[in-house]
């Protein structure tokens, strides 16, 4: 009996002094950020799921980005038989520190993958792949802040020393509370980034992901913003080459049907699985087979697209909506075929642009070489766009006003317009007559006029951060 | 008091002369309501050290030091009798009704009611086991203080939300932990279990109770026991209902069709919103469905079950097998049930082993509810116009006019499948050691398996199938496969022992380890256009159809490691201290903080022993008071996710190929909620027994809230889960029974239950700071998910407009969120029971009520049918007295107003109700009846569950656990059964 005794306690013993280990228990299906940059392949998937957070953000490239930048702008007007979406903030200004929640923590969402990236990845051998990978998230990470800082701030040309924008967060540490960046040393700090990330990232890394001409082409863009225009051009023309890849009339259409990569640095995939098709809902709905708009091209701007200019029937289809005649923008329709309606990549930035960029550049440089080579670059653009085209020779502020012209009309419905009256210190003046319908009747805005120099310029930050984070100050006039 | 001073004189007698005068006395043990034998009557020696039990004639033999020894009987469920072993020839046991000496399940340890000093709650199987409902928890309603349990659904298999003494969590889970035999099983997952098996079903609410479950406790602990096999003649019995449910009356009454008619083209706007012509409106008229009877229809019931208990005096057995069968309300709903059990126990010398154990097998069939769905059909009987028809003349389905789907079509075509399997088991092995009398080892293995096998398939030709949503999937199959495997393994050394007589000492100590694993996997298929309705009718996907299959699966695993212990010591027979001690690892929490430590005192002291109190004691003023306190912590683990404190990410997916996502900030320091309880109360019977009453008083504070504190948003994340907060709960529990009338013919008893609790905030992250979510306020002075809205004003009868109260009282005709105002918690806090049986001869007739009090609901059904902008479909009654000329009294504001809001008081309602929950009337056959067919008893039954309901509440039923009636509501059945019970 004492053996069975003995026995009982041994055992009791035995699995009591092996039960530490019982607590040891892993996730199944997640892991942690301790196994999560080890190896090549690792780092591979954390840069996927940074691409994955401007795919899904409600608020950029998959969100509202395409549409926000006209919607606050003069490109488009209001369907009162829509569903009224983005009206009461936006397209009325009268946003408050609810409405903007999703700009600014979606963009510190993108951010912070850069960040674990970057903090991550010197564990990685020196090498091709560790420069091309940091070169990605720095460029990443850059991208993102000067799109929020067009959301909140002034300009860089507009700013003085003490106007501020968003902080330039660079760390994964979540008890940060980190203040307001002044803007200028902002502006430096998404350069050197993009400059950083130009040198290290590869020249081809797929559709879908940043390259080196994509880099260059965000520097054009940025240095555009800032007025140096001598290092835009050269970014421009590193981003461009010799001969810039501009699809022709009769390829720009596949462009907005993602038949095509040409004339596209990066954009943001978006597959026939993931399925989003907010980029299209944003503009309308299909509704018994007929477009039902949220948003209509504003009356002046139909205008300005002059019928033999590719862009007015690859952006814009005039049809009736419950009988009434309507301008349409179907430029994010889809790909067609059987394809779900709505559902489109993102572009983020496209060759067009960077000319367009180079050439203001060029303009503003006040050179005549710059004033020749601008006129050049608009006559390429425009060679590309207008069926019969025959190149202009223009100068001065004409010249000037037609590259803008065509700046306006290239990127329209693009999420471009209102940070670019925002660069060139212009107000905002809607057609206060004219209405939705396609012949200039219906409803006009009611709120026609943002005045240069308001508040509305500025969106207000989020209450939410401003209760917790106190370092962190409200726009003025909020 | 004089006669225990005696006894206690002549126990000091007998042990101090026990080795002088032995002898051997027999006799036997009967019941003493029907005098048949009892087999497995412990029979001890006071005093002493020699025990037997019973044999299967109730005979029993055992050595005494003298005659005038005296010997203790006792047997679950009877009262224990002590008798002089000269009068013990011939002893009666009767069932046992005095309060104060039942013995209860405590948890790990078995105890006399009266060394209880925590507050144990206990519902016996015959007040569960016929009642007519598959899920256990729904039967507890009202039958015990303290516990609050709301039947949210009425969808066969549907568990209740269970609530013991208040929510102490915002974050975190408020759902009790739940023990078979031992073995934790999950919460809300009990209609796979066969509730006419359990024995007994303890309620441990207080500290002392809870905190020998450590980190699991803190919301109370449920311990289920089942049968065990009773020595002796194999007794059989077969227990059978049938019966019918119907739903119940339906309180928010929508427009028939003169009243839809009426209101489309006279009230809303004064448009004709169809363009009805008159032949159209002459068609319609005719047509008046009642869309309650299109959905609704007679449930059945029926159950079947045949046990068998018995076995030698060394063995012991108990077995079941169980069918039920029920059919919903509501069309194409319902579950069967198939289950079984074997309980076995068998002594070997100094060993004891056995085994319990059940499986069962469940087939549910259920429909959507509890959601706002258009599809789903609850909640086309509130918005499916009255002239409209589910079928067509030629029998197809009716397109709706106002492009809602069919939801009948919905129903009938779509199906929402499920099979569990479930175990339920373990096996212990006991020694009681020879060498030191009193010191036994313990190991008890076992676990909860559950597997559940979903089938969800949607026509093509229903929204569901090819929606907008849905476009281009052309129906789907979705097929699910989970299982869930928790095992209990518990290692115990006690040792119990008797010092001077005066002292009962017992000491445990305990080892345990808790582990549960979760897989599941699951695909979805599209394309049904074949002909099967299976995975056959899958159409193969390629981005040229469209039909690409979705496909998943997840797993999660959680541990606990445990050590404890546990010291009762007992003096005179009155005065007991009873204290816990547990440290639990648990694979939930942070390194800094994987243990912690729980631990509880508790004290009760039987006052009616001391000298003092004899007199009160023989004039029958008290014939037993007992003073109890207690006070002590156990803690709560349950959050969302198995790996909160950890920095974890996600698969993603980017251009097609995956990529991780980070999900989770690292919280190192994270830590159990910890509830720290204090509770005293009074039980007392009096009247020579017959009236009984518990009293109690607890204080409970939840501190180390989960709580998410803010961060700034710059980091990418808002907040972070993390310890803090405080949350109150304290109240008063009430308990009486008493015996009215006790004759030998007739008896009538009566009891009721009581609870208040007050549940309040007390700390939240940042002072000042509220934490809004939805409709609720979470406030510091207020208690949990109260609600803050707008108080309505009802309508400006000059102008139709609806009115608001400002925050100060003021009335306006302006909306504004600021004039917020805290108007209630859906919190009840006042809840109970009560119930009353009559006895005459063998006719018995009980019945029994529950009621909420004080409790609000947002009802959200009534936003959908109240809006005028959703004329288009049907809608509430009452919608005919909106406002429509200058001096019009109403609460509906004019319709043509283009503005609804439902963020008001408007739609919260008092969610008070009084329920009869059950009533049930039987008769036992007189044995010469019975006896011919050569059965002990038999007993017919008529009941009826939730037959009446008193509410003000506008809907099928005001048990809304949420507090928000979404809509959808699948109302409890009211179910009438009839039933037999025959033992042999």
């Amino acid at each position: 009996m004492r053996k069975i005794f003995y026995l009982f306690v041994a055992t009791t013993l035995s699995f009591t002094a092996c039960k530490e280990s019982e607590l040891e228990l892993f996730p199944y299906n997640q892991k942690e950020t301790s196994e999560a940059f080890n190896t090549e392949n690792d780092v591979t998937l954390a840069v996927n799921g940074m691409y994955t957070g401007i795919r899904t953000s409600g608020s950029y490239y998959s969100g509202t980005w395409n549409i926000i930048a006209d919607v606050l702008a003069d490109n488009v007007i209001l369907n009162p038989t829509g569903r009224l979406s983005l009206r009461d903030p936006f397209y009325e200004w009268r946003y408050t520190g609810e409405s903007t929640y999703g700009l600014f923590t979606g963009g510190y969402t993108i951010v912070r993958r850069a960040n674990a990236i970057l903090e991550n990845v010197n564990s990685l051998n020196d090498g091709a792949f560790k420069n091309d990978v940091k070169g990605q998230a720095l460029a990443i990470r850059a991208m993102t802040y000067f799109d929020m800082s067009r959301v909140y701030s002034k300009t860089y040309l507009n700013a003085s020393a003490t106007d501020s924008t968003v902080a330039y967060v660079t760390t994964t540490d979540p008890t940060i509370m980190p203040s307001k960046e002044p803007v200028r040393p902002f502006y430096d700090k998404v350069i050197a980034d993009l400059v950083e990330a130009e040198s290290l990232i590869n020249v081809n890394n797929g559709v879908g992901k940043l390259n080196k001409a994509a880099v260059q082409g965000l520097l054009s863009r940025v240095y555009l913003y800032k007025g140096d225009y001598a290092a835009c051009i050269a970014s421009a023309t590193s981003a461009l080459g010799t001969t810039p890849n501009l699809p022709n009339i009769t390829n720009f259409p596949l462009i907005w049907r993602d038949a095509t990569e040409a004339g596209v640095l990066f954009k943001i995939r978006n597959t026939t699985l993931d399925a989003s098709n907010t980029l299209g809902v944003n503009y309308y709905q299909t509704v018994g087979g007929g477009i039902r708009s949220e948003y209509v091209v504003d009356f002046d701007l139909f205008n300005m697209y002059a019928n033999n200019d590719v862009r007015k029937s690859t952006y814009i289809s005039t049809s009736p909506f419950n009988g009434v005649s309507q301008n349409h923008v179907v430029k994010y329709a889809g790909r067609g075929g059987t394809a779900q309606a709505g559902v489109l990549d993102a572009k983020v930035i496209r060759t067009a642009e960077v000319l367009l960029n180079r050439a203001e550049a060029n303009y503003r440089l006040g050179t005549s070489a710059g004033a020749t080579a601008a006129l050049a670059d608009l006559n390429l653009l425009k060679a590309n766009r207008y069926t019969g085209h025959v190149d202009v020779v223009l100068s001065g502020q004409a010249l000037l006003d037609e590259i803008l012209k065509e700046r306006r009309l290239e990127l329209a419905f693009e999420g471009d317009r209102f940070w670019d009256l925002k660069r060139r210190n212009l107000p905002v003046e809607r057609n206060a007559v004219r209405g939705e319908k396609a012949d200039g009747t219906g409803t006009p805005p009611v709120f026609t006029t943002m005045p240069v120099g308001d508040k509305r310029f500025l969106l207000p930050y989020p209450q939410s951060e401003l209760n917790f984070n106190k370092n962190f100050k409200q726009n003025p006039g909020y | 008091m004089k006669k225990l001073v005696q006894s206690l004189f002549i126990l000091l007698f007998v042990a101090l002369n026990a080795i002088a005068q032995e002898r051997t006395v027999t006799g036997v043990v009967t019941s003493a309501e029907d005098g048949l034998p009892l087999p497995g009557v412990s029979v001890r020696v006071k005093g002493g050290t020699a025990s037997t039990q019973t044999n299967a004639n109730g005979q029993y033999s055992i050595s005494v030091p003298s005659a005038t020894s005296i010997l203790i009987f006792s047997f679950i469920g009877t009262e224990t009798r002590e008798l002089p072993a000269s009068t013990a020839k011939a002893v009666a046991l009767s069932t046992d009704n005095k309060q104060l000496s039942e013995v209860i399940i405590t948890g790990y340890t078995t105890q006399n009611k009266r060394t209880v000093a925590g507050s144990v709650a206990t519902v016996g199987s015959q007040d569960l086991e016929r009642v007519p409902i598959a899920s256990f928890d729904q039967a507890l309603q009202g039958r015990a203080p303290g516990i609050l349990v709301q039947a949210q659904s009425g969808q066969p298999g549907a568990a209740a939300s269970v609530v013991i003494r208040g929510k102490g969590s915002i974050v975190g889970s408020n759902a009790p932990l739940y023990l078979v035999d031992g073995m934790e099983i999950s919460n809300a997952d009990f209609a796979t279990l066969n509730t006419a098996d359990f024995e007994s079903v303890s309620i441990l609410k207080d500290a002392i109770s809870t905190s020998q479950y450590g980190s699991r406790g803190a919301n109370g602990v449920v311990v289920i026991t089942t049968k065990k096999g009773k020595s002796g003649k194999v007794r059989l019995s077969y227990d059978t209902q049938y019966g019918f449910s119907q739903a119940p009356d339906n309180k928010l009454r929508v427009m028939n069709t003169e009243e839809k008619l009426r209101y489309e083209l006279d009230i809303v706007g004064n448009e004709n919103l169809y363009d009805w012509s008159a032949a159209d409106l002459e068609e319609l008229r005719k047509i008046n469905t009642d869309w309650e009877d299109v959905f609704f229809q007679t449930g059945q019931t029926q159950s079947h079950q045949l046990s068998a208990s018995g076995g030698s005096e060394k063995t012991t057995y108990f077995l079941s097998g169980s069918i039920f069968d029920q059919t919903g309300t509501v069309r194409n709903t319902g579950l069967k049930r198939y289950t079984g059990r074997a309980n076995l126990e068998s002594t070997a010398g100094d060993f004891k082993f056995g085994i319990n154990s059940t499986l069962g097998y469940s087939d549910f069939s259920n429909t959507s509810e509890n959601d706002a769905v258009i599809s789903t059909p609850l909640n086309a009987i509130r918005w499916s116009n009255p002239y409209e028809k589910p079928y067509q003349d030629d029998g197809s389905y009716t397109q709706i006019v106002s492009g809602q789907p069919n939801a009948l079509q919905e129903l009938l075509e779509n199906n929402n499948l499920r099979q569990q399997l479930k175990g339920v088991g373990n096996i212990f092995i006991n020694y009681d050691a020879p060498f030191l009398k009193g010191l036994s080892f313990k190991t008890i293995w076992g676990g909860d398996y559950t597997s559940n096998e979903t089938t969800a398939y949607v026509d093509p030709t229903t929204r569901l199938g090819n929606g907008a949503a849905t476009i281009g999937r052309a129906g789907s199959l979705s097929r699910g496969y989970s299982r869930s495997f928790r095992y209990t393994g518990t290692n115990s050394i006690t040792y119990k022992t008797t010092i001077n007589t005066d002292h009962d000492l017992s000491v445990g100590l305990y080892n345990e380890i808790v582990n549960r694993k979760f897989r599941s996997f699951s695909f979805s298929g599209f394309g049904l256009r074949g002909a099967f309705e299976n995975e056959a009718g899958i159409t193969p996907g390629n981005t040229t159809n469209g039909f690409i299959p979705l496909v998943g699966g997840n797993g999660t695993e959680n541990a606990l490691v445990s050590y404890f212990g546990n010291v009762q010591y007992g003096y005179k027979n009155k005065l007991f201290v009873d204290g816990w001690l547990r440290r639990d690892g648990s694979s939930r929490f942070g390194s800094a903080n994987k243990y912690a430590n729980f631990g509880s005192i508790g004290l009760s002291w039987i006052v009616t022993e001391e000298g003092f109190m004899s007199s009160l004691k023989e004039s029958n003023i008290f014939n037993e008071l007992k003073f109890k306190a207690s006070y002590g912590s156990s803690g709560n683990q349950a959050l969302t996710t198995d790996f909160a404190p950890y920095e974890l990410y996600n698969r993603s997916v980017y251009n097609g190929i995956g990529g991780l996502v980070q999900v989770s900030l690292e919280n190192p320091t994270l830590r159990w909620e910890r509830r720290t309880t204090f509770n005293t109360g009074i039980e007392f019977s009096t009247l020579n027994g017959r009236l009984r009453v518990t009293a109690e008083y607890y204080n409970a504070i939840t501190s180390d809230l989960f709580l998410n504190r803010q961060l700034s948003r710059t980091s990418g994340f808002n907040s972070l889960n993390t310890n803090i907060g405080k949350l109150q709960n304290k109240g008063f529990e009430f308990f009486l029974d008493g015996d009215l009338v006790k004759t030998k013919n007739f008896s009538w008893n009566a009891n009721v239950s009581l609870t208040f609790n007050d549940n309040k905030i007390k700390e939240l992250v940042t002072e000042g700071e509220d934490i809004e979510n939805g409709i609720y306020i979470n406030r510091v002075g207020e208690p949990i998910n109260t609600i803050y809205l707008v108080r309505y004003a009802g309508v400006n009868p000059t102008n139709g407009q609806p009115q608001f109260l400002t925050k100060d009282g003021q009335i306006t005709n302006t909306y504004d969120p600021n004039d917020r105002v805290t108007v209630g918690s859906v919190e009840a806090p006042l809840f109970g029971g009560f119930g009353t049986g009559f006895k005459y001869k063998n006719l018995e007739l009980n019945a029994f009520f529950s009621f909420v009090v004080g409790n609000e609901v947002y009802n959200n059904d009534r936003v959908n049918i109240e809006n005028p902008q959703y004329a288009s479909d049907n809608l509430a009654a009452v919608m005919l007295t909106a406002w429509q000329k200058p001096g019009d009294i109403t609460q509906i504001p004019d319709p043509s107003l283009p503005w609804f809001n439902d963020n008001t008081t408007r739609m919260v309602e008092s969610g008070d109700f009084l329920r009869l929950r059950n009533v049930n009337l039987s008769y036992t056959l007189p044995k010469s009846i019975s006896n011919r067919i050569k059965s002990n008893s038999m007993r017919l039954f008529v009941q009826g569950q939730n037959l009446v309901t008193w509410t003000k509440f506008q809907g099928f039923d005001p048990e809304i656990s949420t507090g928000i009636l979404t809509g959808a509501q699948y109302p409890a059945l009211r179910t009438v059964t009839f039933g037999l019970n025959i033992g042999f």
